[in-house]
């Protein structure tokens, strides 16, 4: 009796067994966490005040007392061309720093505003509007820092030979959401390369998938055809992976467009017993 | 076990305003990362317990549990769902210990099949390593994690599992049409 069988008539005797949870067990959840004070977690170092006050008065004193203090020594830094001769050298470098900036070096704003325009020195000797703000690029979204083990570049690797698929899943797991396709034989080589956009190319043509970004999954060595039970189209509303769907399956390649919401991260990795390319998209 | 996935504590914070709202992990974010393993959990907590009313009240309590650690460690949890499906696990231990006669009555869910009736009468360990590692789709370091043991018990205790359902999975295979 195949290993491979015994773990698929396993998942199908938990689906009979156990059934989705009741919907309001959540609110119950809910209820019993929102019926309970919250009490601030404070840092160690911190004491609790009487006013429950999240920050004690005589640390905020400290901190702008601590904040007049530097600023008043730059300043007058600032304010002093010379300094006494009892001052360090490294004083003295901050100040030579400050007063002169090095050829190339961008000056700092104040430094900018404070030199008089010299005509004949500078070759913008024409007079020019007043400076107007640079046109801005529209905010970018913040850059995905990838978790450990994950990555945003293409990633290929090589596999066991000839395998033949049997089956397609998608889950979600909170701080990422899970593609795996499991085989007979074992995990075929295979790439997997991010895109920008859900558009995927196929034969004689192009399917668009839900969500604003892509991986495609190809498989070598790989056949599906009769002996692949799976789905071949995926949509089951998770947050990042929102749609999964075959794209091809000939000539030995099989590929898959997965449609994300944003571009993202991913970690591919394998599973044996049964054969499993696992593929986990990072929230 | 959820080796290389972190998450932040300033994701799970408030994103108020107010120093005590940050100093405060967000009960919001809480709740909807729960939401996300929370089939996941009741599931497991069935396969533990054979009872789905013990299943939803050991969940229940665990997400109490859940929420008190999280509070105490400000939101910094590594890899979530693992962590909380740990936490349900214990729960269930703990019940199974407190109710052991009432559970070992009868399992109460409706099963057909000779592979069914062998994981019923599974050890709760063994099930359970068996529903994380085949219904869960997760590799035996987390699967460890959740239940308490090693990755190798795990490993060995599916492997066992595996050659005993061979045997239910032949009398299946006769009896299919």
């Amino acid at each position: 009796m195949s290993q491979r069988l015994i773990a698929e008539r396993v998942r199908q005797a938990f689906d009979v067994l156990t059934r989705p949870r009741d919907p309001e067990l959540a609110g119950r959840i809910h209820d019993s966490i929102w019926a309970r004070p919250v009490s601030v977690v404070r840092p160690a170092g911190i004491q609790a005040s009487r006013t429950r006050s999240p920050v004690p008065p005589a640390a905020l004193v400290a901190v702008l007392l601590l904040v007049v203090l530097v600023a008043g020594v730059v300043g007058a830094m600032w304010a002093t061309p010379a300094l006494p001769r009892g001052m360090s050298a490294l004083g003295r470098q901050v100040s030579a720093r400050l007063q002169t900036p090095a050829s190339g070096a961008r000056p700092s704003p104040r430094a900018a505003a404070s030199q008089a325009p010299t005509p004949g020195v500078s070759p913008a000797a024409t007079p020019t509007p007043a400076p107007t703000a640079a046109p801005t690029p529209p905010l970018a979204t913040p850059p995905v820092v990838p978790l450990a083990g994950y990555t945003c570049a293409a990633v290929s690797l090589a596999g066991a030979g000839q395998a033949t698929m049997a089956d397609a899943r998608t889950g979600s797991h909170g701080p990422f959401d899970r593609f795996v396709v499991q085989f007979t034989g074992g995990v075929p080589s295979f790439d997997v390369e991010p895109q920008d956009g859900a558009t995927f190319s196929v034969d004689g043509g192009s399917v668009a998938l839900l969500g604003s970004a892509g991986l495609v999954v190809q498989l070598h060595a790989t056949s599906g055809g009769a002996a692949f039970g799976g789905p071949t189209d995926l949509r089951q509303g998770f947050a990042v992976i929102q749609e999964v769907r075959l794209l091809s399956d000939s000539g030995g390649v099989v590929r898959w467009g997965i449609g994300i919401s944003h571009a993202t991260c991913y970690h591919a990795w394998t599973l044996d017993s049964p054969s499993r390319l696992v593929i986990d998209v990072q929230a | 076990m959820g080796e290389d996935r972190t998450s932040s504590a300033g994701d799970d914070t408030n994103a108020g305003s107010g120093i005590g709202e940050e100093l405060t992990p967000g009960r919001d974010a809480f709740m909807s990362r729960v939401e996300v393993s929370l089939d996941d959990a009741y599931r497991l907590a069935t396969v533990l317990l054979l009872d789905e009313a013990a299943a939803g009240d050991a969940v229940h309590r665990a997400a109490l549990r859940a929420w008190a650690r999280y509070r105490r460690r400000r939101g910094a949890v590594i890899n979530f769902a693992t962590w909380f499906l740990g936490i349900v696990a214990r729960e269930c231990r703990r019940l199974r210990r407190w109710r052991l006669l009432t559970l070992r009555g009868g399992p109460g869910l409706s099963h057909g099949s000779a592979m069914a009736e062998a994981l019923v009468s599974s050890s709760p360990g063994t099930r359970a390593a068996l529903f994380c590692r085949y219904y869960l789709d997760l590799p035996a370091d987390e699967v460890a994690h959740i239940l308490g043991m090693s990755p190798g018990g795990v490993e060995s205790r599916v492997r066992r599992a595996e050659r005993r359902l061979g045997t239910a999975l032949e009398q299946d295979e006769v009896l299919r049409p």
